[in-house]
């Protein structure tokens, strides 16, 4: 670097005296300023610097010192500095957010009318984007997550942009062509230089067709007739461009293109020939960039060619091996090349051995380093984060080689300055990063020997890497900078965490921290000891008791503290991601999602690591959703931003999922997210996750996937698609087809379970459970019209599974069904209709008590029904026998929902029929009986009992509940007895509640209660 | 500060510092061997003149030519060749190119004691000053390492025809050191002299030295008496306009950063920014007075303006970076702070902004 410099600077004094021996004066020229704004953008884009870019140009709009051609381009320039940015965003989102606002902006610039000059190139960018976004769609299209349908989808899409992209390109040729006509003006002096200008462009505009036409044939596949077809055009254009244009870059291109073409048509003796024009380039920066591209071509063709042309590989990859710069060595195209000659080389020993060998000291030689080429290059291979890493470590081993055979540092004899004695320690440490993955596959694939070995080896590697930080450190002096001390300390951190050793890295890294806060070595420093700090506390909680409470806390706080640290220190680096992480998975530890949920904000989307966890912490908020909704404690609207937050975090952790192998837990993320959707009432959105999502649970089950192994995952699977498919009801459309598909699903579950006893008990679980979640749904839905289609479709669904009438199961599911619906449409002032599935429902429970049911729940369970069927369809006189019948069984009324449901009726009944006794009996209990001392007792609680064991168990929705019965019943008795000193103790039994308690146990009571006491004070006057 | 001597070194191309020969308070250093020697003095401007260099002070030289003897003013000198002298030639070709190190290392290799006075202080000053312009660039040299080199030239030739710009270099390494006393002290010294060019570049880099030691009334003072001078020769004018762009700066931390930005933002708008020395100062102060302004942006902007374009001055350029790092940690963006800080510690270590940060 320095001697670059030096070399920039000799020459800047050359010129400086070249100017003042030709005596010119350039900056004493008389002419104004002009800022060099195309300069700066350039160079702001060079540093992806996009959003300074993006800002200078809006304050150059009005600028005086940016010339007008400048200022009237700024859109342009606006659009290829949010291109250049695009084409680094990972986030679908966020990249068609962008190349909207790009097009939005083009648009605008296009609208107003601009030069012909400037339209033209606006229509350049135009093709541009529509470029990117095919890109984008054809890599997508790539992945294995996704079905062959989306993948199909994808690359039509995709197709769709690549041609109008062409036709826009078609257009700027035609335009260009035409141009280049009207510049044939032998009298204007300029007019070569301007068409020379323009032809190039013209060139590369041409270029784009043939890209074109082989991107679509890409995007195809190899199978499809258009493949060839499409591959034969555009190396025919390509070979028009080379042969009109040989001389110029962009007719290499067609050369390249035409090439590449003619590989991928199995043709790779016509590619080879045209590459060969390439390779004999001469000498230049440009021309070696091409005859990189050209390597990467004629890698394909050799592959394809038998017997393969070695020493052809070998010569022309040596051309270009040695002279890749480290960032493309780093680079797709740089590894296949690296790849392909690391395996040449090896090839090339191969052959000697079987020529006879190292005869001569030239060919022992000459073997010697090809063998250590090849070394070195597929070591440089393995620190390189890529699928080839696989393919390599084979190779190395292959070859007798490993990774671990890299040169040690004692072989080097002792390091003679603190950077080699720190150079040595980072390459211990690299080495041991490697091994220590070796060591991992060797355990995974039981070759414990081998594990063994390696741990010797990383043990061994750690301590010599500590010995070359001490000595590091002792050759430091005065001179030495702080940000040297405080890198070698950081180092020294490292060595002891690779080595497991947690303690001793949060020490030294805390060392750094304090000593060097602004160094360079403070930021990895403070990443380590989070990390080592959460490894302690982790392995604490593993060892459930072997460490102290108090070190955990102590672990627990200096978390805590140094993450809060790292976040306001060196917000949005790695280090913040990582501290993002472990507080995230600390709080998930500790139960609380949704502060994992913030902490999780701090890790970017495109990290690695943060897969698993958001699926960890969608399903938790999830859960605590389900949770929170039951206990019936939350508002709406906090209710309301929980799932959302589980939402995003689902349908985030589901992205990290690779279909091909699928756990599951995976699998049942995608099922919480199912019945998220379906809680928010989006059936289509539930139905494509469970049918047509890339992991799909019912795929999964019916392709026998090992994640749908398990019993429970099916049958919840089975019972969400059953509610799915009914959801779908509240639409009135295609009735029949959602009532048919929930069928199916039932019996498949029926099939599923068997018909075991053990199998007949899990199934009436599920019916209950399955009917209660409908009632869910059905209070969800958001008009009577909704409710009444919803009630038809269940009616049919409920009729059609009336067939198998002896079925107790299925009757106990079309008892529920009909009792719970009879609820909802009671609920929603649908009296007729509700009446009629009380009806129904009555029927069902009457027939069921009538049978031998042998399971004491399952009775109790008919005789409940059957009291609340009674009670819906208006015969509360039996309702409350049954329910006395119930409750005079003492184990039964340990049940307070019973007690609850009892209570209810009387209150019903007396409102419904202008009872007072049952007024009377539901505030203060009915159904006398003795009891064991032979005292008379309610056997119904009543209301006022309700409450005190609400208050006892500070059940605030049921205090609420009752309150709002003991308020309405006495409000209705005092109008029958016309005492208004009654109705006035209603109005206060809601006041007074409402001033001990201003929630009135949580918001659906709340407004039950603001809207009796309205009444009440009204009809009071 | 490295970049300052590198920008003096621009300035010092037309009269180099190796060429000036020392005459001074009249006491003149005779070359004992007179006889033999053909040396030839390459100068500014005119024909070259050859004959013996019999004698020198840091203000003239005085060579005896066929003609007679002549007296040569070290500020009309480009170069100076003494006969016998390859290796030193060789070594002072590579000095002008920039090539310390192969400079300094070609001195170190000369084995035989020159048997002349004035090949001796040759050689030491160009050791003396390749250590130097290696330590200002953050090559192997240490500062202090470099500054006891210049201290001893001076001390053991106090009148070589070097001494002045011997003065202005140990002053850099002064001001690369960060002690803004020591540097104003040799400054004050370079602005006295008689070489025209030199002095108003120290002049212009007492008013810096000021104006980084926070001493803003004087570093003002300084600069005003550069704009006042009335040469209009290149370098002149040149550091006129610099000396404006860092009143401005000074301006700006004296708490009035729209006077400051009001002074630069005329130069800004009348100059030619292919200068790309004056835009680095000017891009830098403009930075510096939106700084004072609060303007972190706008500030950002400027500095990246330095950073990307204007990059030739080694002590704008590290300066420019220096701000970044504090406005891009400002900013919220840690990654670009960590990026300009890893630029300025890679090439810049030695300079005083480099310091600033650790």
């Amino acid at each position: 670097m320095r001697l670059r410099l030096f070399g920039t600077h000799s020459k800047v004094i050359i010129c400086y005296l070249a100017t003042l021996i030709l005596g010119t004066s350039w900056w004493l020229d008389a002419a104004r300023a002009e800022e060099p704004c195309q300069e700066f953008v350039d160079a702001l884009r060079q540093e992806r610097l996009f959003d300074v870019a993006i800002e200078y140009l809006d304050s150059m709009q009005d600028s005086p010192l940016a010339t007008p051609e400048f200022r009237e381009r700024i859109a342009l320039h606006k659009v290829s500095v949010l291109l250049d940015e695009a084409s680094l965003i990972r986030d679908d989102n966020r990249l068609n957010a962008q190349l909207d606002q790009t097009e939005k902006i083009l648009a605008n610039f296009i609208q107003a009318k601009p030069r012909v000059a400037l339209l033209a190139e606006a229509q350049e960018q135009r093709a541009r984007i529509l470029m990117a976004r095919a890109g984008r769609l054809l890599t997508q299209a790539t992945s294995d997550r996704i079905t062959v349908a989306q993948k199909n989808a994808k690359q039509t899409e995709a197709r769709n942009y690549l041609e109008q992209a062409s036709e826009a390109y078609e257009g700027i040729r035609q335009r260009l062509r035409d141009e280049l006509q009207k510049k044939k003006d032998p009298q204007n002096p300029n007019a070569d230089t301007d068409r020379e200008k323009l032809r190039n462009k013209y060139v590369l505009v041409r270029l784009q067709s043939p890209k074109i036409k082989e991107r679509i044939a890409d995007s195809f596949g190899q199978d499809h007739p258009e493949y060839k077809k499409l591959l034969e055009q555009a190396a025919a254009e390509n070979l028009e461009l080379y042969d009109k244009y040989r001389t110029r870059l962009s007719g290499i291109d067609g050369c390249l293109g035409a090439a590449r073409c003619f590989s991928k048509l199995g043709e790779p003796d016509k590619a080879l020939g045209h590459l060969i024009d390439v390779f004999d380039l001469p000498r230049g920066t440009v021309q070696f960039a091409k005859k990189r591209e050209a390597s990467v071509v004629a890698i394909d063709c050799w592959a394809q060619m038998d017997p393969y042309p070695l020493e052809e590989a070998f010569q022309r990859l040596r051309q270009v091996v040695y002279s890749l710069s480290p960032e493309y060595r780093r680079s797709a195209d740089g590894v296949k090349i690296n790849l392909a000659f690391a395996k040449t080389c090896g090839a090339m020993v191969d052959k000697i051995k079987a020529d006879g060998g190292a005869r001569d000291p030239e060919t022992r030689n000459r073997m010697t380093n090809l063998k250590k080429e090849a070394n070195r290059i597929l070591r440089e291979l393995t620190r390189i984060a890529g699928p080839h890493r696989e393919e390599v470590r084979n190779l190395l081993e292959a070859m007798g080689s490993s990774v671990a055979e890299v040169d040690t540092s004692e072989s080097k004899g002792p390091p003679e300055t603190m950077a080699e004695a720190r150079k040595r320690a980072k390459e211990l440490q690299l080495r041991t990063a490697e091994l220590k993955n070796d060591m991992k596959r060797a355990q995974a694939a039981g070759e414990s020997a081998k594990a063994d070995a390696l741990a010797k080896q990383i043990e061994t590697d750690t301590e010599s890497s500590l010995e070359m930080l001490e000595l590091a450190l002792k050759m430091t002096d005065q001179q030495t900078s702080p940000d040297d001390l405080s890198n070698i300390r950081y180092l020294q951190s490292a060595s002891y965490y690779q080595n497991d050793m947690f303690f001793e890295a949060a020490i030294i890294g805390e060392y750094v921290l304090e000593n060097f806060p602004t160094n360079s070595g403070a930021a990895p420093a403070a990443g380590l000891v989070c990390n080592s700090y959460w490894n302690l506390y982790r392995d604490g909680a593993k060892q459930g008791g072997g460490e102290s409470e108090a070190d955990r806390n102590f672990e627990r706080d200096r978390l805590e503290q140094l993450c809060e640290h790292i976040f306001s220190t060196w917000p949005g680096s790695r280090q913040s991601e990582q501290a993002g992480l472990v507080m995230t998975l600390l709080s998930l530890s500790e139960g609380e999602a949704l502060q994992a949920n913030d902490y999780l904000e701090r890790v970017p989307a495109d990290s690695p690591t943060r897969g698993p966890v958001v699926l960890e912490v969608g399903n938790r908020l999830w859960q605590n959703y389900v949770q929170a909704k039951r206990k019936g404690e939350m508002s709406e609207s906090d209710l309301l931003v929980l799932r959302e937050k589980a939402k995003q975090r689902l349908e985030d952790g589901i992205l990290s999922i690779s279909a091909e192998d699928v756990t599951t837990y995976q699998a049942r993320t995608v099922l919480a997210l199912t019945e998220l959707n379906l809680d928010a009432g989006d059936a289509d959105k539930a139905i494509e996750l469970l049918e047509d999502a890339a992991i799909a649970p019912l795929d999964l089950i019916k392709n026998k996937k090992a994640a749908a192994a398990d019993g429970k995952f099916r049958r919840d699977t089975y019972r969400t698609a059953i509610r799915g498919y009914l959801a779908k009801l509240k639409d009135a459309e295609n009735t029949l087809g959602w009532v048919e598909k929930s069928q199916a699903v039932l019996q498949a579950l029926k099939n599923d379970i068997g018909d075991s006893e053990e199998g007949r008990k899990q199934l009436s679980n599920i019916y209950l459970t399955l009917a209660k979640e409908l009632k869910a749904q059905f209070d969800a839905l958001e008009n009577n019209d909704q409710r009444k289609a919803f009630a038809e479709g269940l009616e049919s669904f409920l009729a059609g599974l009336g067939k198998n009438a002896n079925d107790r199961d299925l009757m106990l599911l079309t008892g529920s069904m009909d009792l719970e619906i009879g609820q909802g449409l009671q609920d929603a002032q649908l009296p007729e209709s509700a009446r009629r599935f009380f009806n129904q429902a009555t029927t069902i429970y009457s027939t069921l008590s009538k049978g031998n049911e042998t399971d004491a729940r399952m009775r109790l369970e008919i005789q409940r029904g059957l009291a609340k069927s009674l009670s819906g369809a208006g015969d509360y006189e039996r309702a409350i026998q049954q329910f006395g019948d119930i409750l005079s069984e003492a184990k039964n009324r340990q049940f307070i929902d019973l007690q609850v449901e009892a209570a209810r009726v009387y209150a019903d009944w007396g409102i419904a029929k202008n009872n007072s006794d049952a007024l009377v009996k539901a505030i203060r209990g009915g159904e006398k009986r003795e009891n064991a001392q032979g005292k008379t007792v309610n056997t119904i609680m009543g209301w006022v009992n309700l409450a005190k064991a609400a208050q006892r168990s500070k059940k605030n929705a049921l205090l609420a509940e009752a309150v709002y019965n003991i308020a309405r019943c006495k409000f209705q008795y005092g109008k029958i007895k016309k005492t208004e000193s009654m109705q006035q103790s209603a109005i206060d039994e809601v006041v007074r509640f409402k001033s001990k308690d201003p929630e009135m146990g949580g918001s659906a009571w709340k407004d039950r209660l603001e809207a009796l006491l309205t009444k009440m004070q009204q009809e009071k006057g | 500060m490295s970049k300052s001597s590198k920008s003096s070194k621009n300035v010092k191309l037309s009269f180099p510092w190796g060429m000036a020969v020392a005459v001074s308070l009249g006491m003149i250093i005779p070359v004992h061997t007179l006889s033999a020697q053909t040396d030839s003095i390459t100068l500014v401007a005119g024909r070259p003149i050859r004959g013996t260099v019999e004698s020198y002070t840091p203000d003239n030289i005085v060579i005896q030519t066929s003609d007679g003897k002549k007296d040569v003013s070290p500020a009309s000198v480009r170069l100076i060749r003494f006969d016998g002298s390859n290796d030193l030639v060789r070594a002072k070709s590579a000095y002008t190119d920039g090539r310390y190190a192969a400079c300094k290392e070609g001195l170190e290799n000369i084995s035989d004691q020159p048997d002349r006075e004035v090949l001796k202080q040759e050689i030491d000053f160009y050791l003396a000053a390749a250590a130097a312009q290696l330590a200002l660039q953050g090559g192997k040299v240490s500062l202090d390492q470099a500054a006891r080199d210049m201290d001893g030239f001076l001390k053991a030739h106090p009148n070589s025809f070097h001494y002045y710009p011997a003065l202005g270099m140990f002053g850099d390494l002064a001001m690369a050191m960060g002690r803004f006393d020591a540097a104003s002290n040799q400054y004050e010294k370079t602005a006295a002299c008689e070489w025209p060019k030199l002095s108003m570049e120290g002049k212009l880099k007492l008013g810096k030295a000021k104006l980084y030691s926070g001493e803003y009334g004087p570093a003002i003072q300084a600069f005003q008496e550069t704009e006042a001078n009335n040469g209009a020769e290149d370098y002149a004018v040149q550091s006129k306009l610099i000396a404006q762009c860092l009143r401005a700066q000074a301006l700006a931390l004296q708490g009035k950063p729209e006077e400051g930005r009001a002074l630069v933002s005329k130069i800004i708008e009348n100059e030619n920014s292919k200068n790309i020395e004056l835009f680095a100062h000017a891009n830098n102060a403009l930075g510096v007075c939106f700084v004072e302004e609060g303007k972190t942006k706008e500030a950002i902007r400027a500095f990246l303006k330095t950073d990307l374009l204007f990059t030739l001055d080694p002590d704008c350029h590290a300066q420019a970076l220096y701000q970044l790092v504090n406005l891009w940690a400002k900013n919220e963006r840690p990654d670009r702070a960590a990026r300009a800080r890893q630029k300025l510690t890679e090439r810049y270590r030695n300079t005083y902004w480099a310091s600033k940060l650790k």
